[in-house]
């Protein structure tokens, strides 16, 4: 159990690098909507986080291990 | 053996920052993967609220332990989940796990919704940092990691 979570655990790590990656096409492509990104590629798109979720259910994909990302038209810049 | 976590670079919230992806074991649940800004200007380790609605994790429940937390002009209240198990992939590819206490940000100044509030990320704060003598090392190959410090 722990390997399986630590191998799923790597292969988030790489889904989010390539997320980064494809940011800029991302948003031209689904701009303002979730989406899930599974293997380097949009699995799902929806309005909500929820949504999102119903349709990785669907799929008998497990949502809490997917990079789900909300993706702005436009890029906000925030000093923390 | 020295803690040795490598860390990423991502931009988050408009900028390059320093990012690390890990799991978080809450109770019996299944653990949820995440990124997170590593922010030694941030006193607590804080899931956002986009996140934890991956999981089945009820945190409206959660008691609320700090109210009205100023980030980046909006205003969050902080629920407690308690200790929870972080896990991380260290420099030679195995898992090391550290408990710790986590709250999930919940904007309570901007409308559910709003573009802001689902962008906002999680942070790894200073708390974790000096529970574990965590610091952010720049190697000058370019690499950057959360190293265990003596």
């Amino acid at each position: 159990m722990e390997k399986q979570i630590f191998m799923s655990l790597e292969s988030y790590e790489n889904d989010f690098i390539k997320f980064q990656s494809k940011l800029p096409e991302l948003r031209k492509s689904n701009p303002d909507k979730f989406i899930a990104f599974i293997d380097g590629n949009v699995s799902a798109v929806g309005e909500s986080i929820e949504e999102i979720k119903d349709k990785l259910e669907k799929k008998g994909i497990e949502p809490s291990g997917i990079v789900i990302e909300f993706v702005s038209k436009n890029e906000i810049r925030m000093i923390v | 053996m020295v803690v040795k976590i490598p860390l990423l670079k991502a931009v988050m919230l408009g900028y390059e920052r320093d990012v690390i992806t890990f799991s978080v074991k809450y109770g019996s649940l299944t653990p949820f993967h995440t990124s997170a800004i590593l922010d030694t200007g941030c006193p607590f380790c804080v899931i956002s609220e986009s996140t934890i609605q991956k999981t089945r994790i009820n945190y409206k429940d959660k008691p609320v332990h700090h109210k009205q937390v100023w980030l980046g002009g909006i205003f969050f209240e902080l629920r407690s989940l308690g200790e929870c198990e972080l896990s991380f992939r260290d420099n030679e590819n195995k898992s090391i796990s550290f408990k710790q206490e986590v709250y999930v940000g919940v904007p309570i100044s901007l409308k559910k919704g709003t573009i802001l509030s689902q962008q906002l990320p999680c942070f790894i704060g200073k708390d974790f940092l000096d529970k574990n003598f965590l610091s952010i090392i720049r190697s000058k190959d370019g690499n950057t990691y959360l190293q265990e410090i003596d």
